[in-house]
């Protein structure tokens, strides 16, 4: 490929200043966010249909919810780091959608805070019902922001090996 | 010509300052961790997650866990393999750790739970102080463009960050009751041996400028190991009080003086005030 042809490629392209092992290794981190996702869904299920039938709360030493609260600060952890390496490397569409679902996670998890604190049950009234709400939709909203960065991360693994570039 | 780890460094100080600051960070997170940790095991008896003392130091070992993590990544996309799994290591003994403090608050009144939650927290702790101080050292050198090289000081301070971990180890396993003279012991050993080792890095840190043999000498170091050294005096002070008195307040001061000693010997090792630097800039 000519340089002109590579020029063309590259515009508009978002390959930040990483390098293709450095994405690559970002990309197996974004992989393993994803099963952390899964976890953190199973979890949280299997807590309100089998535990608490969406109607008792659930003791905080449970090892459900233990395992659930873990995969929680790992999905943190990794959101964020995948937000951090977006801002330090030129990054900025995988920056912004990890920054998005880095607040999602913040305010689900306050979210999930005020829903226990109220009672934690359907029949706990407006206000847990609603903080509950707010925690599965934000949830959900971060799985796809992390998504979309994801994509973008993939993106320019793609456009630097169609330009054999490192 | 440079050699390839100055070679490295000069190509990579832009992308390494970053990384610096966070591990700064990270160590102020795990010093703030401690202290608000420490306060929470002595001045709280019904433990529970929505006590502001219990939030701060949630808080504070949450900030903890996160920069531990993104310096692992970070390392590890800059190829500093050695601090990137140090880290990483760091970040899953931290995280588990975090676990059994979830335990301990669904079982605040279980004497096993509170001494298994005390330790680990404690190990978790005092295995970040040597790492921290490693990643620092590490990357302060790459930041500078100088040579990977470990002076006798360094490899003194390293020790006696070690040191100070045990200390803070066998310290926390004196609050379990079978456990209680055998820490005791190991605690004051510990603590008598950081205090030689800090002495052992301001000798060996003056002897080095005496030499003047070596390019690399930092004056500085000398001042930052003569504060480590008052403070590891102070702390030790505080536990004979505490021993010979009984009172708690003393306890807690010992700790966060404790937080002074790793302080100093972490800026003993990355010596971030280059006082030197215009006298370096005339020549």
């Amino acid at each position: 490929m000519g340089e002109a042809q590579i020029d063309a490629t590259l515009k508009g392209e978002e390959i930040g200043n990483l390098g293709l092992i450095g994405l690559k290794l970002t990309l197996r981190l974004c992989y393993a966010n994803f099963i952390v996702y899964l976890i953190l869904y199973v979890t949280g299920m299997y807590i309100n249909i089998y535990i608490t039938g969406g109607v008792n709360t659930i003791g905080i030493s449970d090892p459900s919810n233990m395992i659930h609260m873990v995969a929680a600060i790992l999905n943190f952890v990794f959101t964020f780091i995948v937000m951090v390496v977006g801002f330090l490397y030129a990054m900025r569409k995988v920056a912004m959608f990890s920054l998005g679902a880095v607040v999602c996670l913040i305010v689900g998890t306050l979210g999930g805070l005020v829903f226990l604190e109220t009672g934690g049950g359907r029949l706990s009234g407006a206000v847990t019902l609603a903080a509950g709400w707010i925690m599965s939709i934000l949830f959900m909203l971060a799985l796809f922001l992390s998504y979309y960065a994801t994509l973008k991360i993939m993106r320019a693994i793609k456009v630097l090996q169609a330009t054999n570039r490192t | 010509m440079l050699d390839p780890s100055q070679s490295k460094a000069a190509t990579s100080t832009p992308r390494i300052k970053p990384l610096l600051y966070l591990i700064y960070l990270q160590a102020i997170s795990l010093a703030v961790t401690y202290v608000a940790g420490i306060w929470v095991a002595i001045t709280v008896h019904n433990i529970s997650f929505n006590l502001p003392e219990v939030l701060e130091h949630g808080l504070a070992s949450s900030v903890f866990v996160l920069l531990t993590g993104l310096v692992g990544f970070i390392a590890a996309l800059q190829g500093e393999k050695k601090v990137s799994m140090y880290n990483f290591v760091l970040f899953l003994i931290t995280v588990l750790t975090g676990s059994t403090g979830f335990a301990l608050l669904g079982n605040p009144g279980d004497a096993t739970q509170i001494a298994i939650t005390n330790l680990s927290m404690m190990a978790s702790v005092a295995i970040g102080m040597p790492v921290t101080g490693f990643s620092l050292a590490k990357v302060s050198r790459i930041s500078r463009g100088t040579a990977w090289e470990l002076s006798p000081a360094a490899i003194m301070t390293y020790i006696a960050l070690g040191a100070l971990s045990l200390t803070i180890i066998a310290g926390a396993a004196a609050s379990s009751t079978p456990l209680y003279a055998f820490a005791v012991v190991t605690h004051v050993g510990f603590a008598a041996l950081t205090v030689a080792l800090v002495l052992g890095v301001l000798v060996v840190s003056i002897l080095e400028g005496a030499g003047s043999s070596t390019s690399n000498w930092e004056p500085q170091r000398v001042a930052y190991s003569l504060l480590g050294l008052a403070s590891v005096s102070v702390a030790g002070g505080d536990g004979v009080i505490y021993l010979t008195s009984g009172n708690l307040a003393y306890l807690v001061v010992m700790a966060e003086v404790t937080v002074l000693v790793y302080a100093f010997l972490m800026i003993a090792i990355g010596v971030p005030y280059r006082l030197d630097t215009l006298a370096r800039r005339r020549r």
